[in-house]
């Protein structure tokens, strides 16, 4: 025994002895767990006669649980029923959603802060999924970090591959899951050829792709069960195969025709991000984030679509709280829109809620601004949201008075700009310039950025 | 499930839970995650009830699929980091030992660690589970929990807050 370990021992007890049991926990535990059933037959139906077949002959005495209980013994399920609210069976090569294959590749390029941009996109498109990557490589040519992963939500399986890059992270793939899933294909950008990616399960053997859909010739990959092939000239007869470990050519894991090597293959448009997204990390002033939920209720309300609101997308880019003013302003649109406005919320202002539905986003905007009224304090509060990496952000209050600097986009400690605005002005004006603090990335009147469907600031 | 093992099953729940959610807490280090992640371990035992035949092994099943969970990599996660101009003010005890700065030191790199670091150090040394229950619970080789074990706690010994403090500096081959 050592201090470290005496120290640790009494700091788990003290600390676990705080919590205090959580009130009537079963009634969450039979709802989610019928939440859980459900979407289990449901993946089970989509399965279809397959899946309820396999699961009729290939049931064993003892199932490895898919939670990695394996340790607890557990008996066949004689009845249809049973069975499907047990799960879907997936054979020894298909990918299991839930369970999905062990990440391949370099694990490396899952240590970038790139990871969190990928996991924020992701919630915007597909909430409440969980992601896990299956396969990363940098690719060289670009030296581009690229990952495959997976993502399982209720009733929406899919798979996506991110590239990242310096403006953040790109969705090259977003599409959802095959029934049953032995290859996962899309065809990527490349240096000089478009690739086909195929990823298959890491126990697979022989990976072949025959141009003509006759002459298969094996692709060394990456790792087992993964290849990146070339695609030149004619491709409409193109086939994949894939082969089990044992190289059974009777039964092949996966035999089918390539996707097509359409250029323009991306994410999905329903979940596409607007063209005028603002891809910056949400930034706050508080730790209490502001309701989702009703925020983009109310984007639907202000856009004169209450019924859309569960189709409305909200990404914050500031959470702050003055005095009893809560507030967040950042972008909203609905699924499919091609451009976001800016969108903010106040909560505790002197006229209670206070909905601001500013201008559509310039597309590659550099700040964003919004307002909140505070007639009590004689003064309003403006904020000035500088994209992520700007430097200072300074004010005039008119069109001749000297810029101040309100914030210095490049600092930890203040990276937003908070200004206390007469509610009269119609001139001021803002300047935001780079993280050098050389070159000026906006300098403009302050009005436009508030003009919006609601009028001006 | 039957009501008979329905009635089984709050029974346990009612019994259990709050052992579990002390260890659902120790490893996500907030209570909402806590409270979240011993529901989801809770739901997927209530689906599994009726098959688990050694109602011993329960516990373990549940702290199994809590782990797994909790470690699963890339798992959805709240956005619980801020750039704050705001720095929280560290609390000022007339009576604070060292003792106590030291245990907040601990707690801070805790939350440090790989989750799955920090799931080994919870079970060694708040559930007392053995190397060889913990290598089984996570799936693991008894090597890999002594060595990953090792490293979590150089690491927790290495956080800024602990790198000077006599008492978690440890003999050498203290770790081995």
């Amino acid at each position: 025994m050592t201090p470290l370990d005496d120290e640790l021992r009494a700091l788990l007890q003290s600390r676990a002895e705080q919590v205090a049991p959580a009130p009537d926990p079963l009634g969450g535990i039979e709802r989610r767990a019928k939440r859980m059933r459900r979407n289990r037959v449901g993946a089970s139906v989509v399965g279809g006669a397959l899946a309820v077949a396999a699961i009729a002959v290939a049931v064993p005495a003892l199932i490895p649980d898919r939670d990695g209980a394996s340790q607890v013994a557990v008996t066949p399920v004689p009845s249809p029923t049973a069975t499907l609210s047990a799960g879907r069976s997936y054979g020894p090569n298909e990918l299991d959603p839930e369970h999905p294959w062990a990440f391949r590749g370099d694990r490396a390029v899952l240590s970038s802060g790139n990871v969190t941009t990928l996991l924020r996109d992701w919630e915007l498109r597909h909430p409440q999924s969980v992601i896990n990557p299956i396969f990363g490589q940098v690719y060289e040519p670009s030296q581009q970090a690229e990952i495959v992963f997976v993502s399982h939500a209720v009733g929406d399986e899919r798979w996506g591959v991110a590239t990242t890059g310096q403006s953040g992270i790109d969705l090259l793939v977003d599409d959802p899951l095959p029934v049953p899933s032995t290859a996962l294909m899309a065809v990527l950008p490349g240096d000089e050829l478009p690739r086909l990616l195929v990823v298959a399960g890491p126990a697979t053997g022989d990976l072949s792709y025959a141009k003509d859909g006759a002459s298969f010739q094996t692709v060394p990959g990456p790792t087992a069960g993964i290849a990146f092939i070339p695609l030149e000239g004619d491709t409409t007869q193109d086939l994949v195969r894939v082969l089990d470990g044992n190289g059974d050519m009777n039964n092949p894991v996966f035999r089918g025709p390539a996707p097509d090597a359409s250029p323009t293959h991306t994410a999905t448009p329903s979940g596409a991000t607007p063209a005028n997204y603002l891809d910056w990390v949400g930034r706050a002033n508080t730790p209490y984030p502001m309701d989702d939920s009703k925020v983009r209720f109310l984007f639907a309300q202000s856009m004169g679509r209450p019924a859309d609101s569960a189709s409305a997308v909200y990404h914050a880019l500031f959470t702050g709280k003055d005095g009893q003013i809560a507030y967040t302003v950042g972008q909203a649109w609905f699924r499919g829109d091609t451009e976001a406005h800016t969108f903010g919320w106040a909560s505790g202002t002197d006229s209670g809620n206070e909905v601001f539905l500013g201008p559509l986003t310039p597309k590659g905007s550099q700040l964003i601004a919004y307002v909140v009224s505070r007639p009590s304090k004689g003064t309003d509060l403006l904020v000035i949201v500088p994209r992520i990496g700007a430097g200072p952000v300074s004010y005039s209050p008119d069109r001749t008075s000297a810029f101040v600097q309100k914030a210095n986009g490049r600092s930890d400690q203040n990276p937003v700009a908070l200004i206390d605005r007469d509610p009269k002005a119609t001139n001021d004006r803002v300047e935001v310039r780079d993280g050098d603090g050389m070159h000026v990335l906006y300098s403009g009147a302050v009005s436009p950025l508030l003009c919006g469907a609601s009028g001006c600031g | 499930m039957d009501e008979q093992g329905r009635e089984a099953f709050r029974a346990y729940v009612a019994a259990r839970s709050p052992a579990l959610l002390r260890t659902a807490y120790l490893l996500t280090g907030h209570r909402g995650d806590a409270e979240d992640l011993l529901q989801t371990a809770l739901a997927k035992t209530y689906l599994a009830w009726d098959r688990i035949r050694d109602r011993e092994a329960i516990d373990g099943y549940v702290r199994r699929v809590m782990v797994n969970t909790q470690t699963s990599l890339w798992r959805r996660k709240k956005v619980d980091e801020y750039a704050t101009d705001a720095v929280p003010e560290r609390r000022i005890d007339a009576d604070a030992t060292d003792v106590l700065a030291l245990h907040d030191a601990l707690w801070t790199a805790l939350a440090g660690l790989p989750k799955r670091q920090r799931a080994m150090v919870v079970l060694r040394y708040y559930e007392d589970l053995t190397e060889a229950e913990t290598a089984d619970v996570l799936g693991v080789s008894v090597g890999t929990v002594k060595s990953t074990t090792s490293r979590a706690l150089m690491k927790l010994r290495d956080s800024a807050g602990l790198r000077d403090d006599p008492r978690t500096v440890l003999p050498t081959g203290a770790l081995s």
